[in-house]
């Protein structure tokens, strides 16, 4: 494995639940330190399945995954209503190392540090990035998977967030974002389809009419 | 684990549902010596008093540490944080373990605070103040230990079952250590001896939370437990304790959906 391979998976991996295979993985994919993968489905292809299996959240069905220190971010994750994003942050980091960058996306996000529980829907997803960008500087997260990360986020955040990870290549993470391609304004590292019970990789620079018939529905094919 | 730790604390106390435990025990220390009949003997009220605290202090961490230790379990599935700790590596027994220190400082907090408050207002002159001091650390400690058990269960339940039934077989449990064992003991003494037999099986496994209720040996001015009663006491609630606390730790594994 290359030092700057985060994760490594190959050929012939399976992912899905107990009594139901999702995906199988067509090629081998490196997740590498300060790139960006896209991934990309439609609902209920196994995205999140996917991110689940590569952060250690689900076992695979075949094949292996190496274990990484990963966090994965879903829009599920809620956090105590009753405290600021600021008293959560400070949960994170009790040492207070990464507060100013705390301060900061505050700022830049303009996410008000009002109780969590009262929070819009967009503002509760700009938090939940907060924590997450907190989190895996403190944990040393190598991996960072966010499924959705854009959504309910207004246009000022998007373009500042995707300004914000696409400038900081030199950090030690790998970012998985599953995300439409329309939302990314600059190409990504790889892109990483599932579709159709099948995880293949696409050249990053393949525009979105040729991806889009990869991405539809069997069932919608056939029709 | 840390952050685990600190952000459900600081949740519980910006909650202030703690202020409710802090106001009954108060009002209890206060309103207690009213309900001895004080007119007859007037040293009757520091043990109504010791009672009431007391009793308010089992009450309350029954209920509100109960309802908090049900609360905080379920709402680590329904809000999704399982899958996000274990992602960032932490297992699942430093998981419990970090979120039964919630439960237990809640404990410490009413037991303790009934300590204090026993030993101001509930002193007799009779007892030397060291001897009171002593009898209701010891029943401070006890308490603590006993339904750190409980607690520990019904967190770990939460894994399998809603906040509400995790509270009941909490509320169960409780009920059954503190007073049902009662029962089957006098049924292990009874005449049946197929019947005895069982009940001598089911008091053997049982889990003897009464050993932690202090209530007579307060109100009656026993006195403290001498050294190696309490030693035997304390090693069999350590041992429930520990009992509790593996048994959770299994409970509360990781489940995949």
């Amino acid at each position: 494995m290359e030092i700057s391979t985060v994760l490594h998976i190959c050929k012939g991996l399976e992912i899905g639940y107990r009594r139901r295979r999702v995906a199988k993985l067509n090629d081998d994919i490196h997740f590498r330190r300060g790139e960006i993968t896209l991934l990309l489905g439609s609902n209920g292809q196994g995205k999140t399945t996917l991110m689940k299996t590569l952060s250690g959240v689900l076992p695979p069905v075949a094949g292996m995954v190496k274990k990484t220190r990963a966090l994965y971010l879903s829009d599920e994750v809620d956090f105590p209503e009753s405290l600021t994003p600021l008293e959560i942050v400070s949960c994170f980091d009790p040492a207070g190392t990464y507060r100013d960058l705390a301060r900061e996306l505050i700022e830049k996000l303009e996410l008000e540090n009002k109780r969590y529980g009262v929070l819009s829907k967009g503002n509760r997803q700009k938090a939940r990035i907060l924590f997450a960008e907190v989190l895996a500087r403190v944990r040393k997260v190598e991996l960072l998977g966010l499924d959705e990360p854009f959504a309910g986020l207004d246009f000022q955040a998007r373009d500042y967030l995707m300004e914000r990870w696409l400038a900081v290549k030199c950090e030690e993470r790998h970012l998985l974002v599953s995300m439409h391609p329309s939302e990314i304004a600059s190409v990504p590292s790889q892109i990483v389809i599932v579709s159709r019970g099948e995880i293949t990789t696409v050249a990053p620079e393949t525009p979105w009419h040729e991806l889009r018939p990869r991405l539809q529905k069997p069932e919608l094919i056939a029709a | 684990m840390k952050s685990i730790f600190l952000l459900h604390i600081r949740q519980i106390f910006r909650e202030n549902d703690w202020i409710l435990p802090l106001l009954l025990l108060v009002v209890a220390s206060i309103v207690g010596s009213s309900l001895a009949p004080s007119n007859e003997d007037p040293s009757l009220r520091f043990s109504a008093r010791t009672q009431t605290i007391w009793i308010t202090a089992w009450l309350c961490s029954i209920f509100w540490v109960g309802f908090v230790s049900a609360k905080l379990g379920s709402s680590q599935r329904t809000k999704g944080l399982r899958g996000f700790w274990k992602a960032l590596e932490i297992s699942d027994a430093g998981y419990f373990l970090s979120l039964l220190a919630i439960p237990v400082i809640c404990n410490l907090f009413i037991f303790g605070l009934a300590g204090v408050l026993t030993f101001f207002v509930g002193h007799t002159p009779e007892v030397p103040v060291a001897e009171w001091a002593y009898v209701n650390a010891q029943a401070a400690f006890f308490a603590v230990l006993a339904q750190t058990s409980v607690m520990a269960l019904i967190l770990a339940v939460t894994n399998l079952l809603d906040m509400a039934p995790a509270f009941t077989c909490g509320l169960l449990i409780n009920l059954y250590g503190l007073y049902g064992i009662g029962a089957v003991d006098q049924v292990r003494s009874g005449k049946n001896p197929v019947l005895a037999k069982g009940a001598e099986l089911l008091w053997t496994v049982s889990p003897h939370l009464h050993f932690a209720d202090f209530l007579p040996r307060l109100t009656f001015g026993w006195g403290a437990l001498p050294g190696k009663p309490f030693l035997y006491a304390g090693l069999y609630l350590a041992a429930v304790l520990l009992v509790s606390i593996a048994t959770g730790s299994r409970l509360w594994r990781f489940r995949r959906s």
